[in-house]
Order: C-alpha cells, then structure tokens, then sequence
C-alpha cells in the first residue's frame, strides 16, 4: 500500500485510528497517564537493575530509618527502610513485578482465554450462544475479588495461586465485552453482504470483524489491568496472596501495619504505589475511551 | 411483561443453582471424598442447602445458618448507608458536572472520580481513620458500636436496634451507632460515588440534546429549572440500573472496609474463616454473599424496568 | 439544608465527648485482647488468649500461688494436708462458695467437694460422662502425665476432697494452681447431661469466678458481669467486656481514642508511641517463658544432629532480639529464663558462625541446601510479638546456606492441630510457664508426653531426661532437684532438642484512668480490683 503513490496528496483521509490517536494526543491526563505507564513498564521490566539492594536484603545497623529528605533520614536509602531494614526503594521496584507485572501476564492471559471464547461464541448462534450467555451471566455476577478469595481458599494462599484465581476470575469479563462486540458486530449489513459474497467463516472473522474489536479490547484491557492490580494487593493485603517476605505492595502494606505509629511511609508508600499504578492505567483508558468515542461520533 | 419477568426468574434461578455447584465443588475438593458419587453428592447437598441445612462451623460449633442470620445484616447496613451516600452526592455532583461541561469545575469533578475509581478501598479506609479517628479524635476507630452498650440484637441493624432497644441509654447508643458507620460507609460509598457522577453526567448530557429540553428553553424557563424538572427526572432511570450493576463491586470493596474497620459483617466473617480453615464457614460465607449479590442486582434491574417504561421498551427492542 | 447538616454533625461528634453515658463508662472496662477463645473451658486448652479471658475472670482455683515465694495460698481450699508418704492430699473447702447464676443455670447449693471430684474426675476417669466431650484432649495434663500421677479423687464429706497420688510428686500443689485446674460446677454438669448437651457446659460457662459469662460473639467480643456473691467480694466494675482486635495497630489505636482502657500485647514497636502519650501507662513483667525454634527431630534432615547445630549457629539472636523484640527482653541461652531456680548459668547457647554451620552441614550431606517449610504463629504471642517477622530473620540467614525456607503464617487452632499430627517440619514456637516450677517448662515443650500433646513440638524424646524430671519431682530436697534439672538441660543443649531465641517480658499498656489491675505473674491479667477514677 505504502509504495503506491498517493494522486491526491490534499485528500489525506485519516483512519479512525490515527483520528482517535490524534484526540488522544491532545488529552492532557490521557498523555500523563501514558508516560506514567511507560515509567512503571521500565520500572518493572528493569528492576534488578534500578534497584538500588537486593529487596530481601537486611541491614540490621538501619532498621527503621525515615525516607531521606526527613531529619533523620539517610541518602543512601532514599525511601528509609522497614522494620528489618530492608530499603523500601528496592523493595517497591521489585513490587512493581510483583504487583504491576503479574497483573499485565493475567490480563493478558485473560484477554487471549476470553478472546477465544468470545469470539466462538459471538459468530455462533442458537443454543450454543444461549447456554455461553447464561453461563457467563451467572460468573459476572459474582464480582472477581469474590470469586478470587473464593478460589485461594480452595487452593491455597500464595501468589501463584492468586493469580490463577484472578484469571479465572477475569476471564468471564473479557469474554463477555469480546462476545458482545463480536455479535454486534455480525449484525451488520457489511457482513451479511460478506457473507452472501460466499466469504468463509474465517473470512469473515478475518476481514469483517478482527478489524473492529481493537476498540473493545483496548478499552476492556485497560479495565482489566486496573481492576487485577486491585484484586492482586486486595488479596495480598489480607494476607491471601503474596506471602512475606515477598514485596508485593498488598502485602507490603499489611505487613507493616503495626508499624503506622511508628514510621508511617512503611505504610503510605505501598499504598501510594497502587493508587498511582491503578491511576495511571485509568488515565490512559478514560483518554482512549474518550477519544474513541468522539471519533465514532 | 411476564413474559421478561418469567425470563428474568429463570436467570436467577440457573444462577443459583451454578452457584451451589460451585459450592458443592469447594466440599467435593476439600474433602477428597472420592467413594460418594458426585451426582448422588450433589442432589444431597442441595437437599441439605433446601432443608436450611449449610453445615457446622468448625471454629464455633455452631451452625454455619445463624452466623450468616447474624452478620447479614451489618453487610446490608453498611451497604445501604454507601449507596445512600452515594446517590445524595454523586447525582448534584453529576448534575453540577454536567451543567459546567468543559470548565474546569467538570474537569475537577472528572479528575476527582478518576482518582477515586483508583484508590485501593483498605488503604483509604487506613488513611481516614489515622486522620479522623486518631489525629482529630472526632470519629470511633473500629466496630458497629460501642461494646459499653448492651444492645439486644433484633434486626441486627445497628441505627435500628439501638433505637428499638430498652435501655436508658437508647440515645447515645444511637448516635454511637451512627458515628461508627460514618467512615466505613464513607470509604465504601467512594467507588459508587464515582460511578452515580459519571452516569448522572453523561444521562444528562444526552438528555439535555432532546428536543423537549430545547422547546422548554426557547419557553423562557432558567436552565436550572429545566434541569431539575426534566432532565433530571429523566436522567435517573438511567442511573439507578448502574447501581445495581454496582453491587458486586460495592459487595467486594465491603469486605475490605469491613476488614479495614472491624465491622462485623459478612465478608470480614469470610475472610477470618478462610484463615481458620472453617470450610463450612466458608461455603456459607460465600454463598450468601454470592446470592446477596445475585438478587439484589436482579432486583434493582427488575425494579427499574417496572418502574421506567422506556426500558420496557428497550427490553422488547432487544426480545424481538 | 446545609444549616440543618451542619447541627446534625455537631451533635454527632459532641456526642463522643457529652456525659450521657458517662456513669456507664465509669462502671465498664473495656480489654483490648489479641484472640478469641478456643473454648470456656482451660483445662481443654493451652492457649495463653484462652486462658487470659476464662481461667481468672470465671473460675477459681483450689490453691493460688503468691508472685513473691512462689508458694501455694489458700483460695477454695482453705487448708490442706499431705500424707507422710506423699501419696495422698486432703483438701478443706472454703464455705460459703456460690457459683454464678446466669440465664443458663441456677445454682441450688454453693461448691461442695462434689464439684472438686466432678472437676477432676472427668480428667483422668475415662469413663466419666464427660471425659470424651469435646474431644478428650487435656492438653496441659496430658503432658504432665496427670493421668497416671491421680489414681483417685473422692470425697470424704461436704466439705474435704482427697486425691490419691501413685507416686509422690513435688510440684502437684503448684500444679493445682494452674490456670488449667479450675473448678466447675458438678450440679450444673448433671443438669446439662440430662439435657442431652454436654458440650455446652465448656461453652457456656458456670464458675465461681468475680466475673460471669453475659454475651459472647466470636470474633468479636466478650462481655462478662460482675459476680454479685464472690467470695472475696463483689467486683468494683460493673461489666467487663473484652473486645477482640487481633491487629495490634488496631488495638493501639482503640486504646488512643479510649475505645479500649487496657491493651494486651502491645506491640514492642509501639512502646516509644505509647510513651510519648501521658494518657497511658505500660506496665512491665519479667515472663517466664521462652521463644523456641522447634526443629521435628523425628523428620530428615532434622533427625541429624549436625544438621540442627547448623542451623542454631547459622541463626543471629541477637538481630531477632533488636528487631523483633525492640530490645525488650533478654536472649535466650537455655530454656528456663534465668528467674527460675531451676537456670543452669552454665550452658551458653554459640555466637554465630556461618563458616562452621556451612562445614556441619557439609557434614551431613547437605553442602546443597534443602527446602523447608517453617510454621509460624499468626499474631503476637506471650513469648513472641512477631511470630512472622522473626521466620523473614531466620529465613534470611538460612538463605545463605542455601537452605530455602518457606514460611507459613497459622491461626492458634490450626497451628495446634497440625503440631499434634507432628508432620511439620520447624516451627517457631515457645512457653509461657504457668507456675515457678522448671517442671512445667521442661516437660511441657521437651518431655515424651507432650509429644502426642503437640506442645513438644520438636518431638524430641530423651529417656536420661525423662528420668531426670521424674527424680526431681520425687525429690524434696531443693539443692539436688536444681541439679537434676540443669543435668536435663545439659541433656537437650547437647543434642540440640530446641533452639531456644529469647526470653520476652510482659507487656501491658492502659489508660492511666485504670487502677488497681494486677498482672498475674503466670499470665493473665485479674480485673476483680480494678476501678476507674
């Protein structure tokens, strides 16, 4: 396509992408947000090598220390250290893993488990689709920290187990929003004339409806991404999911409960790193979603 | 109409029944209990289920049917003071919103849902009760109410059972009963909150596109007046089936804030029988939040589409 | 509107601060406490949370022990006499004693010594109605082989009780005074086996204690009344309601806003906030107890005693002490604190030495390391705040052996019952002593018995220390009992049976507005004098 040259220059007619990336673009907190997600996949992509320690690592000479701009703080662990000593800095980068990066592999899981059966089940029809419908109007209804809780108490605690559970329990989600957008989509008047064209199965998904689930997806994943990154510290916050010493932010921050009183940022500072990974990911989804949607308008 | 209702009823059912097979299944794994026949199990459990039967709890030694008679209500309270509060905010929130479209009063407002649709609920909830409860000393830190008062439990209600109690301190165990739900419903209410501006917001804009809006303008009426007399009016029905949609998250964020603020409720019971490996706790536990969480959707659906005759018809678009 | 949200709110939050309930909150003490009861009943048990809320509020025992000489003072019995030959003890009731009427059962006649053989009957009679009722376990006795001590418990009138004893035993009137030997009501066991319900009587209970059972929601709370006819007089507080918050956080933060006047447990990071506050007051005890890592020497690697060197070298108390305990407590070199007669000076555990515990294991095979899995207690402990924290320590030294540690975080009940089944691995574990005896201590965490009780949790079972303890008891003679008690501590130091970590204090934070409580020198604390100003 590109190689063939283009006769009328002026009559650039941009693709509802580009349009939609060009909204995006102007969207202040859509651009923050998506700085913010990249900083946070390099943190999570580099950690071993930004992190200053090792996040199990002791200094029993520095247990406790405040973050380094307070009086007593140290520059050499810039976010102070917890109740063993550990630097906090280290150990928030490696949670970024933990939290941020295992929640990335679940939604990705769950977004090709759930394409699947969505799109089966959205060019499908009759019985088949009814029996997909209720079945996944029964998992919806039970809301995915329930059902993840539900499934650690089966399996076991642990984070391994956790993720699992969340999966499952993402899934329901992903399959549904793909199947409604797939059947949506097969209602309409292009595909039928696809079709009455002789277009095979594949054809059509191929051509006709592949193309037009980029909007779902995008806005389903992001969804998703927010909502396992809560699920994940939920249960690792009431001790479900990662176990100590571990530095997954949930736990992190039931871990150092008892230790409000005494050095709050062993507290605050897990806390804050979900608020921003969760709000940097909305960011981003609000902006597309906007974008996309002015663009159909 | 019956028909839908009929429908409706079917659905419900279907899901309860997937519910108890996954109920069963929790047992049939636990108990490894590989002689018993599955089928044979299963209608068994489901007789036991029927009959009110949901086991012993191991911890206790009491039955699993009367801890959940006995916490459900605190789940329904705090549940009920968050959507509340949620509507008394979120829907002049929405109107303001959507009334200042573009200036930065609705750019405030959006960031401010954006930022609240993020917040982990537990950590909220730690954060208010070290500013309000500790810094400023105003409100309780934990619990449904003071354990100085002798409360009998009649509806397990709190606000209600201090009022209906015979005690002479009927008043001021009232009002404790209100300060302690103050935070918790608070922390629980942020995330319906958000939801109830957002859908109060864009129902209004697209109301306020109608002709019958434009026609009440060009009459002369204050943009005010036709807010409050039509568009909000038919911006609700809008809003009010996303609430229902909104009780499985607000189910779930209510067992962290009743973690969070020690309420004695479905979900921290749950939670501290998983701990204890209370499985018929755990079963109990989870099939009644499950179900709560069912009907009460359900309902809210149902509800709507009986009360707001536009959705009827949307129902039958979609039927036929 | 806004006129109107506004005076509702004032009024809400003076509402904290006004006086209506004022003279309620005069007569109530509210107990911030770390755990639920496991049952009413202590003699089933030997959780320090169980005992803490039963054994001192509901019950009384025969005998009770001054905190200075550690001797046995009268408490139901008034008076008591032992056989020339040490085999048998007779007991003079206390008159006059009335058990509590509650809801479920009123008493028709005060304590007889009927009530003394029905208590201690169902200990040892296997045929008695009660012995199998919820479980026939008697975890405490069990381990101290009370069974096979008491042959015979039997009234001699209304008012005497003999105990025949198979063989004499020194320490059997410091045990009788253990939190575990309460006195139930025999009228009231009748009345509940013709009921048809006998568990009920360890659930809801009937004692002679300053305190009765009111309301209990597990979990939750605890509200106890006042016991109008106790014998050492009516309690100053009208209730007393203990309040369960297994996070210490939580339990501090209540005891800031005056939710709770008295704190168990705070948490040893707390104590300079709590300082800091001239509301409340902290109240220290020297414990006698002890903070063990517990290696299942019944189980390899663990059955090799290079293997459990190793690991006692590898360890660095001293970081567990900083950091766990704040520095509040002292390390452990053996088991019995240095307090107790019974302290051997002598034994000195090793300083830390990675070199040779990596040459011990090399040793033994295991240059590569291996995978264990370590138990830890969920929540504070009398002898360990952090149960978790100090597995993270260990688990960070062992790392550099190679050995790889997984933790796992209990509740009590499930903890118990897996040490019980004896598959764990290593636990870290301790003892509370609940009288001055290094009986007590010794044969709880190390003897044969207490293997199938699961409070020796290293399943450790030596018969040279097993004969040691039995010596001692037998022996009346004070210098030669120390002896053969250091002699058996000398036996498990050498094979290593236990690692012992640190001897923790007791710690109690409260509202200064609290008076007169007394924290009892086995645990526990007793609220029958405590008022507020």
């Amino acid at each position: 396509m590109s190689g063939r040259a283009n006769i009328y220059p002026e009559l650039h007619v941009r693709s509802p992408r580009e349009q939609a990336w060009e909204l995006f673009r102007k969207n202040t907190l859509g651009m923050i947000g998506l700085w913010g997600l990249g900083l946070l996949s390099l943190l999570t992509l580099l950690a071993p090598w930004l992190a200053p320690y090792a996040p199990y690592e002791q200094f029993s000479q520095a247990l406790l220390m405040p973050p380094s701009w307070a009086d007593e703080g140290n520059i050499d662990f810039f976010l102070g250290t917890d109740d063993l000593g550990r630097d906090m800095l280290s150990r928030l980068v490696f949670g970024a893993r933990l939290t941020f990066g295992n929640a990335v592999l679940v939604v990705l899981v769950a977004l090709l488990a759930g394409g699947c059966i969505g799109i089966v089940g959205g060019m499908s029809k009759g019985f088949k689709a009814s029996i997909l419908n209720h079945f996944l109007d029964t998992l919806l209804s039970i809301p995915s920290l329930l059902l993840a809780i539900i499934f650690v108490a089966i399996l076991g605690p642990g984070l391994f187990n956790t993720l699992i559970a969340i999966t499952l329990a993402l899934t329901p989600q992903f399959t549904r929003a793909i199947y409604n957008a797939v059947s949506d989509e097969m209602q309409k008047e292009y595909i039928t004339a696809l079709r009455l064209d002789g277009g095979t199965r594949w054809r059509i998904l191929r051509f006709g409806v592949l193309p037009n689930l980029s909007d779902t997806i995008v806005s389903q994943t992001t969804r998703g991404l927010s909502a396992a990154i809560l699920d994940i510290t939920a249960v690792g916050f009431l001790g479900l999911g990662a176990q100590p010493p571990r530095p997954e932010w949930g736990a992190m921050l039931s871990d150092a409960m008892d230790l409000v009183y005494l050095a709050p940022w062993t507290v605050t500072l897990p806390g804050l790193a979900i608020l921003l990974s969760v709000l940097v990911v909305n960011m981003v989804g609000e902006g597309l979603r906007q974008a996309i949607n002015e663009v159909m308008d | 109409m019956l028909r839908y209702l009929l429908r409706r009823l079917g659905l419900l059912l279907t899901t309860l029944l997937v519910l108890t097979l996954v109920a069963y299944l929790l047992e049939f794994k636990l108990l490894e209990d590989a002689q018993s026949d599955f089928m044979t199990g299963y209608l068994a459990f489901l007789q036991q289920l029927l009959a009110g039967d949901f086991g012993i709890s191991s911890a206790t030694g009491l039955p699993v049917l009367g801890a959940i008679g006995q916490y459900f209500p605190a789940t329904l309270e705090l549940c009920l003071a968050a959507f509340t509060i949620s509507l008394l905010v979120g829907v002049p929130t929405g109107t303001l919103a959507a009334l200042r479209q573009g200036r930065w009063q609705d750019t405030l407002i959006l960031t401010g849902t954006l930022i609240g649709y993020s917040v982990p609920v537990f950590w909220l909830g730690l954060l208010l009760v070290m500013f309000f409860s500790l810094h400023l000393g105003w409100l309780p830190v934990s619990g449904q109410l003071s354990l100085l008062f002798e409360i009998e439990q009649v509806t397990g209600i709190m606000t209600i059972d201090t009022l209906l109690a015979d005690s002479q301190y009927r008043w001021p165990a009232f009002l404790d009963a209100v300060r302690h739900l103050i935070l918790p419903a608070l922390v629980l209410a942020i995330v319906p909150t958000t939801e109830v501006i957002r859908q109060t917001r864009s129902a209004l804009l697209e109301v306020l596109k109608q002709n019958y809006i434009r026609a009440a303008l060009t009459k002369g009426f204050s943009e005010t007046q036709v807010i409050l007399r039509h568009g909000l009016r038919n911006a609700f029905p809008m809003a009010i089936p996303t609430l229902g949609l909104q009780f499985g998250t607000v189910l779930t964020s209510a067992i962290m804030t009743e973690i969070v603020f020690d309420w004695p409720g479905l979900g921290r019971w749950l939670v501290s029988s998983i701990a204890l490996q209370d499985y018929a706790a755990i079963k109990g536990g989870t099939l009644a939040i499950a179900t709560f969480t069912i009907v009460a959707s359900s309902a809210v659906e149902v509800l709507s589409t009986l009360i707001y005759p536009a959705r009827r018809r949307a129902i039958y678009v979609r039927q036929g | 509107m806004r006129l109107w949200l506004w005076s509702l709110l004032t009024t809400l939050l003076l509402a904290g601060c006004d006086g209506g309930n004022r003279q309620l909150a005069q007569e109530s003490l509210l107990y911030c406490v770390e755990g639920t009861p496991l049952t009413f009943n202590p003699q089933l048990i030997i959780s320090t949370e169980t005992l803490d809320a039963t054994a001192h509020q509901l019950y009384d025992r025969l005998l009770d022990i001054t905190p200075n000489s550690q001797q046995p003072i009268p408490a139901l019995a008034t008076e008591w006499e032992r056989s020339d030959d040490g085999l048998r003890y007779r007991f003079t009731l206390r008159p006059g004693v009335t058990f509590h009427d509650t809801d479920w059962f009123s008493p028709s006649r005060p304590l007889t010594a009927e009530d003394v053989v029905f208590t201690f009957a169902r200990l040892v009679d296997p045929q008695h109605p009660y012995h199998s009722v919820s479980g026939g376990h008697y975890p405490f006795f069990d381990s101290i082989g009370w069974q096979a001590l008491v042959s015979e418990v039997h009234a001699l009138n209304e008012h005497q009780v003999e105990f025949v004893l198979t063989r004499p035993n020194v320490s059997f009137l410091t045990n009788l005074a253990t939190d575990y030997a309460v006195i139930l009501s025999a009228e009231y066991g009748e009345q509940l086996l013709a009921a048809g319900q006998p568990q009920r009587l360890d659930q809801q209970p009937v004692g002679t204690g300053p305190f009765m059972l009111n309301q209990y929601r597990p979990d939750e709370f605890i509200r106890y009344h006042r016991h109008p006819g106790y014998w050492r007089g009516s309690a100053r507080l009208a209730q007393l309601v203990f309040d369960i918050t297994p996070k210490s956080s939580k339990r501090l933060a209540k005891l800031l806003t005056g939710e709770c006047d008295v704190m168990a447990h705070p948490a040893t990071s707390q104590l300079s906030v709590i300082k800091q506050h001239s509301e409340l007051a902290l109240s220290y005890a020297t414990g006698m107890n002890v903070a063990v890592l517990a290696l299942n020497t019944q189980k390899a690697p663990f059955d090799d005693i290079r293997v459990r060197k190793a690991l006692s070298l590898a360890l660095n108390r001293t970081d567990i002490l900083q950091a766990v305990y704040f520095d509040i407590g002292a390390l452990a070199e053996s088991l019995l604190p240095p307090v107790s007669w019974g302290h051997d000076p002598s034994l000195l555990m090793p300083l830390p030495d990675q070199d040779r515990a990596r040459w011990l294991l090399a040793q033994a095979g295991l240059s590569e390391g291996f995978d264990m899995d370590l138990l830890v207690p969920s929540g504070a402990r009398t002898y360990n705040p952090d149960g978790l924290k100090t597995g993270q320590l260990i688990q960070r030294r062992l790392a550099e052996l190679g050995i790889r540690v997984k933790l796992l975080s209990l509740e009590e009940q499930i903890l118990r019952r897996e040490l019980r089944q004896g598959h764990q691995d290593a636990v870290l574990t301790g003892w509370s002593a609940d009288t001055p005896d290094p009986d007590n201590m010794l044969r709880n965490l190390l003897s044969c018995q207490a293997i199938a009780a699961g409070t020796n949790a290293s399943r450790w079972c030596h018969p040279l220390f097993e004969q040691q303890l039995d010596l001692a008891l037998t022996e009346p003679q004070m210098t030669r009992r120390i002896g053969y008690y250091q002699q058996a501590q000398q036996l498990a130091y050498q094979d290593m049976a236990v690692i012992p970590l640190v001897h923790s204090q007791r710690l109690q934070a409260y509202r200064k507005e609290v008076q007169g409580l007394r924290l009892l020198p086995y645990g526990g604390v007793a609220f029958h004098q405590a008022y507020k100003e």
